[in-house]
């Protein structure tokens, strides 16, 4: 299920080898560190999430199982520390300003207004939503990463779409903008 | 339909679900509204990490290794058992802890005949010379603390500032390594720069911070404090 180089690096990493681990750092550290930025919207705590992930990773992976492709335990770890992060925020009260402020300032970004909307959506249906739209991950990987079944991942993932288009028309969000 | 929105449909599929769009035109809105949602999502764009990311999470890493595998942790990790069950590990360690008590007598009855006033200075002190200093700026107030030892410095900052302020480490020779860093949390501290000569980073929150730094030559060498707030230096001091 993984690459032969990154299960070599892996094994090195469980001998104890923080040189092979800082390669798996440098590889993944972008699309971790992406995926925590769209969750969290703050590019400290996505630094943070960041961090902890590669620590938890580090510590536990001994624990980790071949037969999953390590990219998905990795997002797994990485998704979890990202929600928990977004819960323990007070991100919606910040939110609800830029919004209003929004709505008056003509030059508003459209990638901004995205991620704002996107923030109004609850940090379950969030990771959902940049897992597939963003990181292109196929069902399955996605059914492991949050631990569900894929028929699951599918009526989760229309919901939150429907619920992402409420959101757009209250913000005026739409393909022309 | 999620066949549809996914692009799987087979030619007979395509046909039938067509068919169906036009038959329903509230299934045909419904997935109108997923395909606009799709298409706009894609237009997020990746955003590149900070350049220091990668090291700064092997600095946290290999700190807390080096924590985890210090002399005094493994010694904690080791069960009795495991020392008494060989006979010459047995008589070893009743060797040292002979050794141990003869040594404890002797030093007690070597206090007993010393002035107060040395033992005084030495009981109860920990190794390294121990420097503190307050730092009562109008805009920032704290304390350093700063141990040198033979192949390390320790160094605690306590720090309360009244708005965000930069600190910075610098060397002034080349032979110090920044070997440890904690007490950091996300909300406390931010752009963390890390240079072969210079560690910066921002303070933004009341922050109680120690590092460690290991000399890789003969002895450790002095290196600046610096802390600045809105630009302009506000405290300085040489730590050695």
């Amino acid at each position: 299920m993984i690459e032969e180089h990154e299960a070599e690096l892996i094994s090195r990493c469980r001998q104890g080898d923080d040189k092979a681990f800082e390669k798996l750092v440098i590889k993944y550290q972008k699309p971790v560190y992406n995926l925590a930025l769209r969750i969290t919207h703050s590019s400290m705590l996505a630094e943070e999430v960041t961090q902890v992930t590669f620590i938890k990773v580090f510590e536990k992976l001994d624990s980790y199982r071949c037969e999953f492709p390590f990219f998905s335990w990795l997002y797994r770890i990485a998704m979890n520390e990202a929600i928990n992060e977004a819960r323990r925020g007070k991100y919606h009260d910040k939110l609800d300003n830029h919004y209003l402020a929004a709505e008056t300032a003509a030059s508003f970004e459209l990638a901004d207004a995205i991620q704002d909307a996107l923030m109004l959506l609850r940090p379950g249906d969030r990771a959902l939503i940049v897992l597939r739209h963003f990181h292109q991950l196929g069902y399955p990987e996605i059914a492991y990463i949050i631990n569900r079944s894929e028929s699951h991942v599918k009526s989760q993932l229309f919901r939150a779409r429907h619920a992402l288009k409420q959101i757009f028309i209250q913000m005026g969000i739409s393909n022309e903008n | 339909m999620q066949k549809a929105l996914d692009g799987t449909l087979n030619d007979s599929e395509k046909l039938i679900w067509q068919s169906h769009l036009q038959q329903h035109p509230e299934a045909k809105d419904l997935f109108n509204e997923q395909v606009e949602m799709t298409n706009l999502l894609q237009t997020l764009e990746e955003v590149q990490p900070p350049a220091h990311l990668p090291s700064a999470i092997m600095h946290r890493i290999r700190s807390k290794s080096a924590r985890h595998h210090s002399w005094w942790t493994r010694m904690a990790e080791l069960r009795l058992q495991d020392i008494f069950s060989r006979p010459a590990y047995s008589f070893a360690a009743g060797l040292a802890l002979g050794l141990l008590l003869l040594v404890a007598t002797l030093q007690i009855n070597t206090l007993h005949q010393t002035d107060n006033t040395l033992v005084s200075g030495t009981i109860g002190a920990l190794p390294g010379e121990h420097h503190v200093e307050s730092i009562l700026q109008d805009n920032i107030q704290g304390q350093i603390h700063w141990i040198t030892q033979p192949d390390r410095i320790e160094v605690q900052l306590k720090l309360v500032p009244n708005a965000p302020v930069t600190i910075q480490f610098k060397q002034l020779q080349d032979n110090m390594t920044l070997t440890g860093f904690r007490g950091i949390k996300s909300r406390e501290i931010q752009d963390l720069n890390l240079t072969t000569d210079k560690l910066e980073f921002a303070v933004v929150k009341p922050c109680n911070l120690t590092l460690d730094f290991s000399s890789s030559e003969s002895g450790p060498s002095p290196f600046q404090l610096q802390i600045f707030q809105l630009g302009q230096l506000c405290y300085q001091k040489v730590i050695e």
